[in-house]
């Protein structure tokens, strides 16, 4: 039995035990779009800054803005609510085992630390995030379907510009891939760390990394020739929101928003790409190495603690 | 026959505390060990030890193995069952079944479900819906199912009622000792697993005490049943117990007693028990009582 077979068994252990919860996290975002979607009858007066604002109905848009405005919006839902899971998860995933006393049915199998570890973190951090992005992804396709067949007939959908749509959505699974990614590396620390110290310190953790993290911001940094923590910390938070949210397809649309519909879905792709190196080109800094460091750090504990699990 | 486990002067201290104390046996293939020893003897860090769980000095070999070095290749070959197991109570069983049969490469699913299936517990029935007794049924069906020369059983049937502790020995006879593999079984109920041992570890405070096989021990310790009135003079040749018969007393004694006290009463088959409380009490117990 080769390594990755065991690996991918750890990996169907995780997909077992949490599949119904993530299950409604990927199907949760597209059925509440199409909900809106179903009941999008009228446009919304909203008051702005003093100023009255009208939103025209989602219907009344062109078809190709329809359907990257469901995309954007069920995404981003889905976004929401995995980032909500995961970091309410974190810190009891780091003592599940321990909690429901199965640990030592689990070490008894022949299976090291690094991957049991490995599994848990890569399944919850990265594979489960990504199915629900991805299943968000495909899900506003439906909300799209259904919005339009409901208010405007089967054959709008029908001519919108397929292979454009199609490409977009290629190129935009793979960004939401890369981006979290990109943002679970440099959020590791954090991540890793947190788990570390739920494994380590149980309930004292949340307390024990508050403080430290307050202390550090608040009293450390201004004792020191260059504040540190606080610098770190929004770095990493910066990037992270970066590779999730593709700042420059913001500045984008209000570039593609004077070009027409057809051209602005034309050069989406590219955007997407550019937006994702640009993201990718950030892993080239001593900061990403650090934060890497400090993922890693974590990881060890995990492993560690495991390995000494009584 | 090469000794499926080999310790020599093995070890293990957490802080202060000897857990294990220079212990050395061996255990050859075909046996039934008994570990017997009090709550905190070492019999569970004992068997960490030998899966690789847990670090200890000296010398150790488990299947030619070193249990520290190569825990996972040794769990690979091995069947074991840990103190504390218990099962995830999320799981179906026969999601524990496709785990096990992704993670152990010496394990056939199929015999699993057969062995399951001896059982009362359905296939798709969840953990956390079990019975204790149930719940141990299904893992040892699940090691059982390992083709392993060694079975590590760490106290697997404490707190189950009479019967399940009855299915849990017939399924481990019929279905795992062939008189080629060997198992290492501790245990606090020694009376019920007297008959099945074949060989005796018996753990005092970290240290090993006796390690015998049932016929030794019988050639070895002999037990005297005696009249009250000759309690004086069967103390005066230094039994290593003395303890009470339904017929009368009685007196436990590391090798024959001398000719003049085995003439004051007839000689009895040591129980294991017996041979346990002996060796096992505490010193200080023994000098309060005169022994």
């Amino acid at each position: 039995m080769d390594r990755i077979a065991r690996f991918r068994s750890l990996l169907l252990r995780e997909w077992m035990q949490h599949r119904t919860g993530w299950l409604v996290l990927m199907v949760l975002p597209s059925l509440l779009m199409a909900l809106l979607g179903l009941f999008d009858g009228q446009g919304v007066d909203l008051q702005v800054g003093g100023s009255q604002v009208q939103v025209d109905q989602i219907s009344s848009q062109p078809m190709v803005l329809q359907s990257l405005g469901w995309t954007v919006a069920t995404t981003g839902l889905a976004l929401l609510l995995v980032l909500l899971t995961v970091l309410g998860q974190l810190p009891g995933l780091a003592r599940r085992d321990r909690q429901d006393r199965s640990i030592e049915f689990w070490r008894s199998l022949p299976t090291s630390h690094v991957q049991a570890v490995g599994a848990t973190v890569l399944m919850h951090l990265l594979l489960l995030p990504a199915l629900a992005l991805t299943a968000a992804l495909l899900g506003a396709q439906l909300v799209t379907l259904l919005s339009t067949v409901v208010h405007q007939g089967p054959l709008a959908w029908l001519q919108q510009p397929w292979s454009l749509l199609l490409g977009s959505l290629l190129v935009a699974v793979a960004r939401v891939w890369l981006g979290l990614l990109m943002a679970v590396l440099w959020l590791s620390p954090l991540l890793l760390l947190t788990m570390a110290a739920s494994a380590w310190l149980q309930r004292w953790a949340l307390p024990v990394v508050t403080a430290i993290g307050v202390l550090g911001a608040y009293w450390l940094d201004p004792r020191l020739p260059q504040p540190l923590l606080g610098p770190a910390l929004r770095r990493i938070g910066t990037e992270a929101l970066y590779a999730l949210i593709a700042p420059d397809l913001f500045d984008g649309p209000r570039h593609l928003g004077q070009l027409d519909v057809a051209e602005t879905l034309a050069r989406l792709p590219l955007a997407m790409l550019q937006d994702g190196a640009r993201v990718v080109a950030s892993a080239a800094t001593p900061a990403f190495m650090a934060a890497l460091l400090g993922g890693a750090l974590g990881f060890a504990l995990l492993v560690l603690r495991r390995q000494r699990s009584d | 026959m090469t000794p499926l486990i080999q310790a020599q002067g093995l070890s293990l201290r957490y802080g202060a505390k000897q857990a294990l104390d220079d212990l050395s046996f061996t255990v050859a293939p075909g046996r039934v060990v008994g570990l017997l020893g009090h709550n905190g003897a070492g019999k569970t860090s004992l068997m960490k030890a030998l899966v690789g769980l847990q670090a200890a000095q000296g010398q150790l070999s488990v299947l030619g193995l070193t249990p520290g070095q190569d825990r996972v290749a040794l769990l690979e070959q091995l069947a074991y069952i840990p103190d504390v197991a218990i099962l995830p109570g999320w799981a179906r069983v026969s999601q524990l079944i496709t785990l096990v049969a992704g993670q152990h490469p010496r394990f056939s699913a199929e015999r699993a479900r057969a062995l399951i299936r001896r059982t009362s517990v359905g296939l798709e029935d969840k953990v956390k819906n079990l019975s204790k007794g149930m719940v141990v049924q299904v893992h040892l069906a699940l090691v059982a199912a390992i083709d392993a020369r060694l079975m590590i059983l760490d106290e697997p049937t404490l707190g189950l009622d009479v019967l399940s502790r009855k299915a849990f020995y017939e399924l481990l006879l019929d279905e795992w000792c062939d008189g080629e593999r060997s198992v290492l079984i501790s245990t606090h109920q020694i009376e019920e697993i007297e008959t099945l041992l074949s060989d005796v570890l018996m753990l005092n405070e970290g240290r090993l005490v006796l390690s015998l096989s049932l016929e030794d021990i019988d050639r070895r310790f002999v037990a005297l049943g005696h009249d009250p009135t000759a309690a004086d003079a069967v103390a005066a040749a230094h039994p290593l117990l003395r303890y009470r018969t339904p017929g009368g007393s009685a007196a436990l004694f590391d090798g024959a007693p001398p000719p003049e006290v085995a003439a004051l009463g007839q000689r009895l088959r040591p129980s294991l028990v017996d041979l346990f409380v002996a060796l096992t009490r505490r010193p200080e117990i023994n000098r309060n009582q005169g022994l």
